[in-house]
C-alpha cells in the first residue's frame, strides 16, 4: 500500500501507528526536515551554558556561546564518535570529550587535541570544521523559542509558523516584564503508544468527560472544606473542569487549524474561571504589575486572549494560561517520551509561579490522577490496533463543517471536532509524499 | 522534650509495617486515615529538592488533593487500574531520627523495595522514605510523608500505586 493511500479525509489506516517502516519513515521525512522545537533561550541564560536533548533520535546540545548567540551542535566528537556532552544542563567554558579529550569552544570549533604531532600528517588541525562539533543545518528563534532543523532546505520558521505565532506571543506577552523563563524542573513520562496519540489527545474536547471520569467524580465529591495548602484547590478544580458537560465543550469552546499541522483549542478556561483568577490576591498585584507595564487597554486585550493547547506540530504543545510545555519526542513507533517544562513570567507575584508548579503536577506529572488515564487509553489504542478486525481509524467528528478564516486557517464546528487531527494528517502526508 | 526510647521505637516501627501492610492490601482509605488533618504526601521529581512550591514533584499532596487522590483509586472507572496493580513492598533501615524541640513531630528514615505486577507487566520501585510523625490519642499519625525514588529523575511510566 502506497503512504497516500493510508490517509483519507475521514479516516486513516492503522499502519500509521504501528507500522516500525512507517515510523523510520516519520523521522526521515519528518522530524529530519520540520522545525524541531529544541529549548527556550532563558534554560541557557549566560555563556557556556547547555542543555542537552534530542531531535529525530539523535543528540543535540544547545549552548549559549561567548558571543551571545545560542548554537544547537551535534552531540558528537569529531575524533571518534563518542557523545561529547553528557549531563542534561550545565555550565562550561569548553566541552571536552570522554575519550581522548579532543576540546571544543561552545559554538562546535575544535580548539584543541592532546598530543598534536601526531596528527601533523593528517588534515585534523583545530578550526577545522570538518573535525569539530558540527552545528545543525538550521536554527532559528521566535521571541525565545528556539527551533532546529536536520534539513538545509525549507520554509522559514515565520513562515512555518504562520498564525500559530500568536499563541507563543499569548505566552510571553503575559509576563509584565515582557518576558518568560523556564523554570521548575522537568515533569517526565515514557508512555506506550504512538507519538501521534499525545497531539491527538490533547485538542480532543470529546475524551476528559469518559477517560478521567474517575478523578472528575473524585473531585466532584471533595468536600471543599478540608485542609488545602493551594495544591487541592488548583488540582481539584481543575479535575472538575474537565467535567464540564458536552454541551459546555459544544457552545462555548472552539479549536483552529492552520498550515504545517499546528492547532488550538480556545475559550476553554477563561480567566474568570480560572483558579480563584480575579478574586485571588496575588492575581490583583498581577494585574497591577501589567497594567503598570503595558497600560490598561493593552492589559484587557493581553488577557483576554482564552487559549487552552496549543500543538506546534511535531514537536510541542503548551498552553499560556498555566504557563506548560510539554515537548514529545518519538522513541520507537510505540513509545514515546513527554518533558514536560513549566514557564515563569517575569515580573509576576511568585505565588503565580507555584499554581503554574501546581497545575503541572495534576497535569504533567507521571502519577498524575489526570494523566495516567491517558497514557492507560494510548495503551489499549497500541494494543487494539494490532488487531485485523477494521484496518481504519475514524477521524470525522465535525467533518465539512470546519470554515476557513483569513488568516489561512480553519475554524471547527466546535470543541468537540476532530478537525486537528485532519489537519495533523493532511501536513503529515505532505511530507511523507515529498 | 523526651528521649526517643526503644519500646516507642518498635511501636513507630510497627506502625510504619501497618502502614505498608494497608497499602498492600488496598486499604486505601484506612491509609488516609493515619493522616492527620494538615497532612502531605510528596514523591519528590530530584534527589536533592527542596520544595514541593518551586519545582514540580512527581505527586504532591495537601490534605485535601490527597482525599481525591484515594477517592479515585476507589472509583470503579480508573481505567489506570483496570486491572489494578498487586504490590509487595519490604521496608527496612528504620532509624528514628528526632524529635523536633517545637512540634514534638518525630522524624523517622527508612528505605523500601516495591514489587509491582499489573497486566503484562511487572516492575521495582525502590528508595528511601521520610515519615514525620506526631503523636495522637490513637498512637502516631502521619503529619508529612516524603518518599524519594533512586529514579525520580528517570523517564517513568505512568503511576497509580501509592509509596
Amino acid at each position: 500500500m502506497d503512504i497516500d493511500q493510508l490517509v483519507q479525509p475521514d479516516r486513516v489506516h492503522r499502519r500509521v501507528y504501528n507500522d516500525p517502516e512507517i515510523f523510520e519513515r516519520e523521522i526521515e521525512k519528518i522530524f529530519s526536515v520540520a522545525w524541531i522545537y529544541v529549548g527556550h533561550a532563558s534554560q541557557v541564560p549566560n555563556p557556556g551554558d547547555f542543555f542537552c536533548t534530542n531531535i529525530a533520535r539523535q543528540p543535540v546540545v544547545m549552548a549559549r556561546h561567548s558571543d551571545g548567540s545560542i548554537q544547537v551542535l551535534f552531540n558528537r566528537c569529531g575524533h571518534r564518535g563518542a557523545q561529547v556532552v553528557s549531563p542534561e544542563t550545565g555550565h562550561t567554558d569548553t566541552f571536552r570529550c570522554c575519550y581522548h579529550g579532543w576540546e571544543y569552544a561552545t559554538d562546535g570549533t575544535l580548539l584543541a587535541v592532546p598530543q598534536p604531532r601526531g596528527y601533523e600528517e593528517s588534515k585534523v588541525r583545530p578550526g577545522d570544521p570538518a573535525y569539530g562539533m558540527t552545528s545543525l543545518p538550521r536554527v532559528a528563534e521566535y521571541r525565545g523559542f528556539i527551533f532546529a532543523s536536520l534539513s538545509h532546505q525549507g520554509v522559514s520558521l515565520q513562515e512555518y509558523l504562520g498564525p500559530i505565532a500568536s499563541s507563543i506571543d499569548d505566552m510571553v506577552d503575559r509576563a509584565p516584564d515582557g518576558e518568560i523563563e523556564v523554570a521548575g524542573g522537568i515533569a517526565r513520562h515514557l508512555y506506550n503508544g504512538n507519538w501521534k496519540l499525545v497531539f491527538e489527545n490533547l485538542c480532543d474536547g470529546l475524551h476528559p468527560n469518559c477517560v478521567h471520569q474517575s478523578s472528575i467524580e473524585a473531585a466532584q465529591q471533595q468536600d471543599d472544606d478540608v485542609f488545602s495548602d493551594g495544591a487541592g484547590e488548583i488540582g481539584v478544580r481543575q479535575m472538575r473542569q474537565n467535567g464540564a458537560p458536552w454541551e459546555f465543550w459544544e457552545t462555548q469552546v472552539g479549536s483552529w487549524a492552520y498550515p504545517f499541522g499546528h492547532s488550538y483549542l480556545g475559550d476553554y478556561h477563561d480567566d474568570a474561571k480560572l483558579i480563584a483568577a480575579r478574586n485571588n490576591p496575588s492575581f490583583d498585584d498581577y494585574f497591577k504589575a501589567m497594567e503598570a507595564s503595558k497600560g490598561k487597554d493593552r492589559t484587557q486585550e493581553i488577557l483576554g486572549v482564552t487559549r487552552w493547547n496549543t500543538n506546534i506540530y511535531p514537536t510541542i504543545s503548551f498552553m499560556s494560561q498555566f504557563r506548560q510545555l510539554r515537548v514529545i519526542r518519538p522513541v520507537s513507533v510505540d513509545k514515546t517520551e513527554v518533558l514536560g517544562f513549566c514557564f515563569r513570567l517575569k515580573g509576576a507575584p511568585e505565588k503565580m509561579f507555584h499554581d503554574t508548579i501546581r497545575f503541572a503536577n495534576i497535569t504533567n506529572a507521571v502519577a498524575s490522577p489526570v494523566l495516567t488515564d491517558d497514557l492507560e487509553t494510548y495503551a489499549r489504542i497500541r494494543r487494539g490496533l494490532t488487531t485485523d478486525g477494521n484496518d481504519w481509524i475514524a477521524m470525522s467528528r465535525g467533518l465539512k463543517r470546519d470554515k476557513q478564516e483569513p488568516d489561512g486557517g480553519w475554524q471547527a464546528e466546535n470543541g468537540l471536532s476532530e478537525l486537528h487531527i485532519r489537519n495533523m494528517f493532511e501536513a503529515w502526508s505532505g511530507y511523507m509524499a515529498a | 522534650m523526651a528521649e526517643i526510647g526503644n519500646s516507642e521505637k518498635r511501636d513507630i516501627e510497627r506502625f510504619l509495617y501497618n502502614e505498608a501492610e494497608l497499602l498492600d492490601h488496598r486499604k486505601f482509605d484506612d491509609w488516609l486515615k493515619l493522616f492527620t488533618d494538615n497532612g502531605w504526601y510528596w514523591l519528590p521529581i530530584k534527589a536533592d529538592q527542596e520544595s514541593p512550591l518551586d519545582t514540580v514533584s512527581i505527586i504532591y499532596d495537601d490534605r485535601k488533593l490527597l482525599e481525591t487522590r484515594v477517592r479515585r483509586l476507589n472509583n470503579v472507572n480508573i481505567h489506570a487500574e483496570s486491572p489494578p496493580p498487586r504490590t509487595s513492598r519490604i521496608l527496612g533501615n528504620i532509624r528514628v531520627e528526632d524529635r523536633n524541640p517545637e512540634t514534638g513531630a518525630i522524624s523517622v528514615m527508612s528505605r523500601f523495595q516495591l514489587v509491582e505486577f499489573r497486566g503484562e507487566r511487572q516492575r521495582i520501585f525502590a528508595g528511601s522514605m521520610q515519615h514525620s510523625l506526631v503523636q495522637v490519642s490513637t498512637g502516631f499519625a502521619i503529619e508529612g510523608k516524603r518518599v524519594d525514588l533512586v529514579n525520580a529523575e528517570g523517564m517513568l511510566e505512568g503511576i497509580t500505586t501509592l509509596l
